[in-house]
């Protein structure tokens, strides 16, 4: 299959890229940026530009079979008009003229805490995107997207959301490159007792998740739904902080502080960022307090059985990989 | 729905199709139809369930008032409108249940069965009148409390758990909705009105008229009970189990008035009881029958006969009296005698409060003698489970030293009171006794000589009523007649090959300490507390069996403990006991060594059983030592008559049913014939734990292996399912404490049925749960993934398990698992709540 990657200099993104090519598919990108060396090395042709570009969208999709959307504001913070303009509209963007350039295939990646109110989430399956409960302007956002994409899932078009749970791993900048940073400047504390036990997803597993649902994408069990997809092997907060830590050779985090006090510490922050207009992200938000202090977790068993997937790469298999990704300094235990 | 002339307001679910059943169910006062909304939700779909409000209550229309009489004739126009037929059972709660009766007589063709919940027909003389009832009736406070004021109303909610906490709020708002207003409230004050309390009442004739028909009723009948209801008290349920004798009856603890409210599977059960009526499977809820009872003999009321023998019966070493057989068979004959001259009766029930010796034998034997149910409650259930045991065991006689007599004032027994021990008339009376041991003894004499005689009591009467440890929940009641007993006696005398006149028995752990007569051994009482094993020594032991020549010793592991602790302590052993058994928990192989050594010319051996049934198999310290290592602990080969099958489990933890085969991982269900005839007065409980061939399904999980030897891997409640399947935790929780160092560990699971992950919990002494660090959690995850193939999720340390008073060992891993859960699932939740 001819198959467009949006995003693709992301972390899932690129991750997704790997796994098609792997599948023997012929893989094009669209992103902002250049494609990284390694993924042009392995052929992929790829497109610059926004995907609120029209014209740059309608130039990429030409000629191919399925799309996967990666694409996304992930930033914490910001003004809503710049996460509804990217992450709903960009969506629609791409979608429409994918559909018009005879594309029967799109996979939007989408995250679980579009469906995440905030309470604890145990042994939980895939519910529905709830836009109006979301934490955060980027859930919300890609809780629209995800309904509207999942409702153009009609004849010939076949929709699917995949939902990757806090993606770790070499490349990604997000959650395993503050953790490394703040541990290596002695500062990475603990948020509450650590004890909330999460699910997360090595990068790789992300990556052929993506590539199973683009395969699986018109059966009748997986058209129009969504999926969570992680490890399946839920850890507390402070184990996967202090591996990720461990793996970059820093030391582990100092101490703990409790959830109140990091949450109204959040709001401060948040405050003060925006304040003084600094750029880039504060080190934390509110939104990030609570996810690091509040179990989630899921029922991996229906993506399994649904994608004819299971995550190939294990926790400590990834901690091998991220250990000898980070030059081989890390303690590996 | 109109009928005869008025307006009801009737929840009704349809039957999908043909209605196989009918059930119509009747309120009391002053709720309403909501009481039934789980039953409309959990019927099954072929049944027709119609819940009615009453006439001027819950949204039917408001009318005159109405006597019990009008009540029965409204409900029989309103069936007939609905154009009821066919089959039909009537569920009734509070004062609905005199309406439900009065129906049910009335329509005997149609009718399958009745089920009552805390109900009444009659006041028995020796109650007084439902004290609420009687203030909410007195003159002036009658208007205030009902009509003018939701007292009463709000009053019977609050009666649901009276004892402990009230209904959920959107619950008791919905029972309270139809009588928000002094005008709907008039209804309440009208039925409290047309209780009958004294015979010139209007409606006392109906009352009495179904109070004396209800006896011809010959369907199955459930009486379903909160039994912490202030207002129909267990004297009510008594007074319709003699009306009823054939009727099935299930006590809930801890479930006040509402029992429909408070005791969450109350309504389910009562369905299931429908549904097995008129089926193969109501046996299942009813107490085991003997096989075959003409072949089971018993041998006057259990005790193996040596009349002329004076050799010693029993001895307590700590009093130092001892009691020869010739003495012991006339003291029981002569008490039994005095017992029924005083108006003890075949089938009335006696409860013991008497510590293990000469006297509590001898008042056991005589009950057996005459056919009485003794009913034991050991100390071990804290005064309060022992109040809550003997009341619910209806007692009807107690024979016990003061301090019991003191505890028996307070449960109203209405029949005698005997003191076991010497007092004044005075101080007897002090302490309520009608009578005391001796002066039985002496009345019996004199019945002898004047030729009065007993008849023993057959196999199928029961003999006793036991209670289970109740580590989990209330404590069960527990019976076991006449020839179940005759049968535990013989698999135990062909098991240790106990010859009488040969052995002797060492009773150091409470249970056993009356079983020697019926075994027609000498037994000896060590000098110890004996509801404390842990006070059991080398040396009491070694006098207990050297003054009765012991050759066989029961224990507990506590006290196996107690006794390698003391070895060193004198040169004492005992010089012919071949052989020690150690019952009621596993025991570590470590120990079972230190003890060898410390006994090595006696064998030591486990037999694994409960309350329940025991004991079902047995291995020696030999057979531990040469066994390759399985899941669970190994607890032998099943003994010579017992029937030993696995249920294997479903996904979400459900036994299904069982099978004999090896390897498969399951409930385990056992049957022989000495275990027990069922449990007493708990329908629900018996009906899911015998199967419909008469085996008892344990809540204990395992495996038969090759050889088809037992291996327990733990608690069927404590069975963690995964999505790769079911899994126990024993074999975890052994390499868990072995990498991390400690005696224990606990292994539960975290998250919902089926989807659950595993979590190790280590003691570790110090600080509040938390989180163990990454070197502890991965040497441990990697132990047991290496040896088990289960992953860990987490590893928590706790200061200390929890674990049972009594043998130290057994984890309430319930506990453990609702912690770990609450500790996992962050902290967020609760720092935004607060």
């Amino acid at each position: 299959m001819k198959v467009l990657v949006t995003g693709a200099s992301g972390v899932v993104g690129g991750a997704a890229v790997r796994a098609l090519i792997d599948g023997g598919h012929t893989v094009s990108t669209l992103q902002r940026g250049p494609l990284p060396e390694s993924l042009l090395a392995r052929g992929v042709t790829g497109h610059m530009g926004s995907i609120t570009d029209a014209s740059a969208v309608e130039n990429a999709v030409a000629g191919v079979d399925a799309v996967v959307h990666a694409a996304a504001r992930v930033e914490v913070i910001g003004p809503w008009s710049e996460f509804t303009s990217i992450n709903v509209r960009g969506t629609q963007i791409v979608f429409e003229a994918a559909q018009r350039a005879g594309a029967s295939r799109f996979v939007y990646v989408s995250s679980p805490s579009v469906a995440h109110a905030g309470s604890a989430l145990v042994g939980a399956i895939a519910t529905p995107a709830d836009p109006e409960h979301a934490r955060s302007y980027y859930s919300r956002s890609k809780a629209q997207a995800e309904q509207w994409v999942l409702a153009q899932n009609a004849g010939d078009m076949s929709t699917v959301a995949i939902r990757p749970h806090l993606v770790w791993g070499p490349g990604d900048t997000q959650l395993t490159t503050r953790i490394v940073q703040r541990a290596r400047a002695g500062r990475l504390v603990i948020i509450g007792s650590g004890a909330a036990l999460i699910d997360t997803t090595y990068v790789d597993n992300a990556g052929s998740a993506i590539a199973a649902s683009v395969e699986r994408c018109t059966d009748e069990t997986v058209r129009g739904k969504a999926f969570i997809v992680s490890n399946g092997e839920p850890r507390t907060v402070a184990e996967m902080v202090t591996r990720i830590a461990y793996a970059a050779g820093a030391a582990g985090p100092r101490r703990s502080i409790p959830y109140p006090v990091a949450r109204a510490g959040a709001h401060v922050v948040v405050a003060a960022w925006e304040r003084t207009r600094r750029q880039g992200e504060p080190p934390i938000t509110p939104f990030v307090a609570e996810q690091l202090a509040t179990a989630h977790w899921f029922d991996l068993a229906p993506t399994c059985a649904a994608l004819d997937w299971t995550p190939a790469v294990s926790i400590d298999e990834g901690f091998e990989r991220l250990a000898r990704w980070y030059g081989g300094f890390g303690v590996n235990l | 729905m109109s009928a005869g002339d008025h307006d009801w307001h009737v929840l009704e679910r349809p039957a999908a199709g043909h209605a196989e059943l009918t059930v119509i169910a009747v309120h009391g006062n002053p709720t309403w139809a909501y009481l039934w909304r789980n039953f409309l939700r959990l019927a099954p779909e072929s049944w027709r369930v119609i819940a009615i409000d009453q006439l001027s209550m819950g949204y039917s229309e408001q009318s005159e008032p109405r006597r019990l009489a009008e009540r029965i004739d409204d409900l029989g126009a309103l069936t007939d409108a609905m154009q009821v037929r066919g089959p039909v059972m009537t569920v009734a709660h509070d004062w609905g249940g005199p309406v439900s009766l009065g129906w049910a007589l009335a329509h005997p063709g149609d009718l399958r069965g009745v089920v009552l919940f805390n109900t009444a027909v009659h006041q028995p003389k020796d109650a007084s009148a439902p004290r609420l009832i009687r203030a909410a009736r007195w003159g002036p406070l009658h208007d205030l409390a009902t009509r003018r004021s939701s007292l009463f109303v709000r009053g019977t909610s609050l009666l649901s758990r009276f004892t402990s906490s009230a209904l959920p709020r959107d619950v008791a708002a919905a029972y309270f909705a139809p009588y928000v207003s002094a005008d709907r409230r008039k209804a309440v004050a009208d039925f409290v009105a047309d209780i009958p309390l004294d015979a010139g009442h209007p409606s006392a004739a109906t009352l009495d008229r179904i109070a004396d028909e209800v006896g011809g009723l010959q369907v199955p009948v459930l009486l379903s009970w909160g039994v912490d209801d202030p207002v129909f008290s267990d004297v009510y349920l008594r007074d319709l189990m003699v009306r009823l004798p054939h009727a099935d009856v299930h006590r809930y603890e801890k479930a006040g008035h509402l029992v429909t409210e408070d005791a969450p599977g109350a309504i389910a059960d009562a369905i299931a009881w429908m549904q097995a009526q008129g089926t193969d499977s109501a046996i299942q809820g009813r107490p085991r029958v003997e096989a075959d009872p003409t072949t089971t003999e018993t041998t006057d009321g259990l005790m193996r006969v040596q009349r002329s023998d004076l050799d010693i019966a029993l001895v307590d070493m700590a009093s130092q009296r001892s009691v020869s057989w010739h003495l012991l068979t006339t003291r029981v004959e002569e008490i039994a005698a005095g017992l029924v001259c005083e108006g003890v009766a075949r089938g009335d029930r006696v409860a013991m409060l008497i510590p293990p010796g000469p006297d509590l034998v001898a008042a056991i034997y005589a009950c057996w003698r005459l056919g009485a149910i003794v009913v034991v409650a050991d100390s071990g259930l804290g005064v309060g489970g022992m109040r809550r045991a003997i009341r619910g065991a209806h007692v009807d006689h107690v024979i016990a030293i003061s301090a019991g007599l003191g505890l028996a004032r307070t449960l109203r027994i209405s029949g005698l009171r005997v003191l076991a021990g010497a007092a004044s008339v005075t101080a007897r009376r002090a302490l309520g006794a009608d009578t005391t041991l001796s002066l039985l003894a002496a009345a019996g004499r004199r019945a002898i000589a004047n030729g009065e005689s007993i008849e023993p009591p057959g196999p199928t009467d029961q003999a006793l009523i036991a209670f289970t440890s109740g580590s989990t929940g209330p404590a069960k009641g527990v019976v076991y007649t006449h020839g179940r007993l005759t049968s535990l006696c013989a698999v135990l005398s062909s098991t240790y090959d106990l010859q009488p006149g040969r052995d002797g028995l060492v009773a150091a752990f409470a249970p056993w300490a009356v079983l020697g007569p019926a075994l027609g051994i000498g037994s000896a009482i060590p000098d110890m507390d004996i509801t404390d094993p842990s006070t059991l020594t080398m040396d009491s032991l070694s006098a207990a069996a050297n003054a009765i020549g012991g050759t066989i010793a029961w224990t507990s592991p506590t006290g196996l403990r107690a006794l390698i602790d003391t070895a060193n302590d004198t040169t004492q052993r005992p010089d012919e006991l071949r052989q020690l058994l150690v019952a009621g928990a596993p025991v570590p192989l470590g120990t079972l060594k230190a003890a060898a050594d410390a006994l090595p010319d006696t064998r030591i051996t486990t037999p694994y059983g409960m309350t329940e049934a025991l004991p079902l198999t047995q291995v020696d310290l030999g057979e531990l030592i040469a066994a390759q290592p399985e899941s669970g602990v190994l607890v032998g080969q099943p003994l010579e008559g017992v029937d030993v099958r696995i249920a294997p489990l479903t996904h979400e933890g459900i036994a299904l049913a069982p099978e004999l085969s090896s390897g498969v991982t399951g409930e385990i269900v056992v049957n022989a014939d000495w275990i027990m005839a069922g449990y007493d007065r708990r329908w629900a409980q018996q009906f899911k734990s015998q199967t419909i061939d008469g085996a008892h399904r344990t809540g204990d999980v395992g495996h038969l292996d090759a050889q088809g030897r037992l291996w327990v891997e733990g608690r069927l409640a404590h069975v963690i399912t995964t999505s790769h399947g079911p899994l126990t935790p024993v074999a975890i929780e052994t390499i868990a404490a072995e990498v991390a160092g400690t005696a224990l560990s606990a292994c539960v699971g975290v998250g919902p049925a089926g989807r659950q992950v595993v979590v190790v919990v280590i003691p570790d002494g110090k600080r509040s749960m938390r989180v163990a660090d990454v070197d502890l959690t991965m040497t441990v995850r990697t132990a047991v993934r290496e040896s088990t193939g289960v992953e860990i999720a987490a590893v928590l340390l706790v200061p200390e398990l929890p674990v049972d008073v009594r043998h130290r060992s057994k984890i309430n891993r319930a506990r453990v698992a609702r912690r770990a859960a609450e500790l996992l699932a962050g902290s967020a939740d609760r720092g935004a709540n607060s």
